[in-house]
């Protein structure tokens, strides 16, 4: 019995090797998934949420009406480069429109 | 020492995600985990790197999850040990693998001689009994250890590794093996 553990110890002995590399821990590490966009993607979520809640809680949409407002009322006494209070709106709103666009773009491609 | 750096090496990993000291874990211990791989594969090189890269990914991603209990290797074997059960379990593999299939798969190593004679000895085994031979004979790893990575009871790893180690010395001397 010690002896058959023996010869088979020593059969292992014979047989036991390192593999090379050769390579494999660069394809490991090309696989690993990125944490860091997984973890910027999490806060993005978190402010947005926060940011949509603190909105709500404060009536944003009076504080924007008020400034809208004030902007349409006095920028044609401003003239700022002779443009119509109309076209500068309609720019600030594609502006937008694309940023949100990329944002919503960037995100799907995780999915 | 070794255990402390481990412990270092994950804790960067764990806590300021450096992919560089994840990949010193991994040129560490790629070797023992695909060796491992090859042994319960029976010599499958492009499956048991699969398998292999599959465990570091896995340790990788679950990382905050060590908790520094046992070693890091340990630990690792056990994520490998489940990885390949899964796999068995998905794929249905039949206990016994074809001696036939398993030859013409090492021949294409570099070495073909000599993991030729190693997986067909341990072809004769059941895979458990192959687990748990080859984590003590070729991993050097305690009964204990063995026994917190498969999940399987003290006193059937004992069973294993005894009724394993009859049939190899059987298989060893009926092939004119006598260690000399």
């Amino acid at each position: 019995m010690e002896n058959d553990d023996i010869l088979v110890r020593q059969f292992f002995n014979e047989h036991t090797e390192e593999i090379a590399d050769h390579g494999f821990s660069k394809r490991v590490m090309r696989h690993l998934p990125d944490r860091a966009v997984r973890l910027n993607r999490i806060w993005t979520a978190i402010c947005i949420v926060a940011g949509i809640a603190f909105f709500i809680a404060v009536k944003g949409w009076n504080v924007i009406a008020e400034a809208l407002a004030v902007c349409f009322r006095t920028a044609p006494a401003q003239d700022v480069f002779h443009l119509s209070p109309l076209t500068i709106a309609l720019s600030l709103l594609a502006i937008t429109a694309v940023g949100a666009y990329q944002m919503v773009s960037r995100e799907l491609r995780w999915l | 020492m070794a255990a402390s750096t481990d412990l270092s090496l994950v804790t960067q990993v764990a806590v300021f995600h450096n992919k560089r000291a994840f990949d010193q874990l991994v040129r560490k211990y790629q070797s023992p985990v695909r060796r491992f791989f090859l042994n319960q594969t029976l010599g499958d090189t492009q499956l048991s790197d699969d398998l292999a890269q599959d465990t570091f990914i896995k340790a990788y991603t679950h990382i905050t999850s060590f908790k520094g209990m046992s070693g890091f290797s340990t630990w690792l074997f056990r994520i490998a040990y489940n990885v390949f059960y899964d796999y068995k379990r998905a794929q249905h593999i039949t206990d016994d693998i074809d001696v036939s299939a398993a030859a013409h798969r090492s021949a294409s190593t570099t070495d073909g001689s000599l993991r030729l004679d190693l997986y067909e000895a341990l072809n004769i085994l059941r895979p458990d009994e192959r687990t748990c031979i080859t984590l003590q004979l070729i991993d050097g790893l305690s009964i204990d250890k063995i026994v917190e990575i498969t999940g399987i009871t003290q006193n059937t790893v004992k069973s294993h590794l005894a009724r394993g180690k009859q049939k190899l010395a059987t298989y060893l001397k009926a092939n004119g093996y006598d260690g000399k």
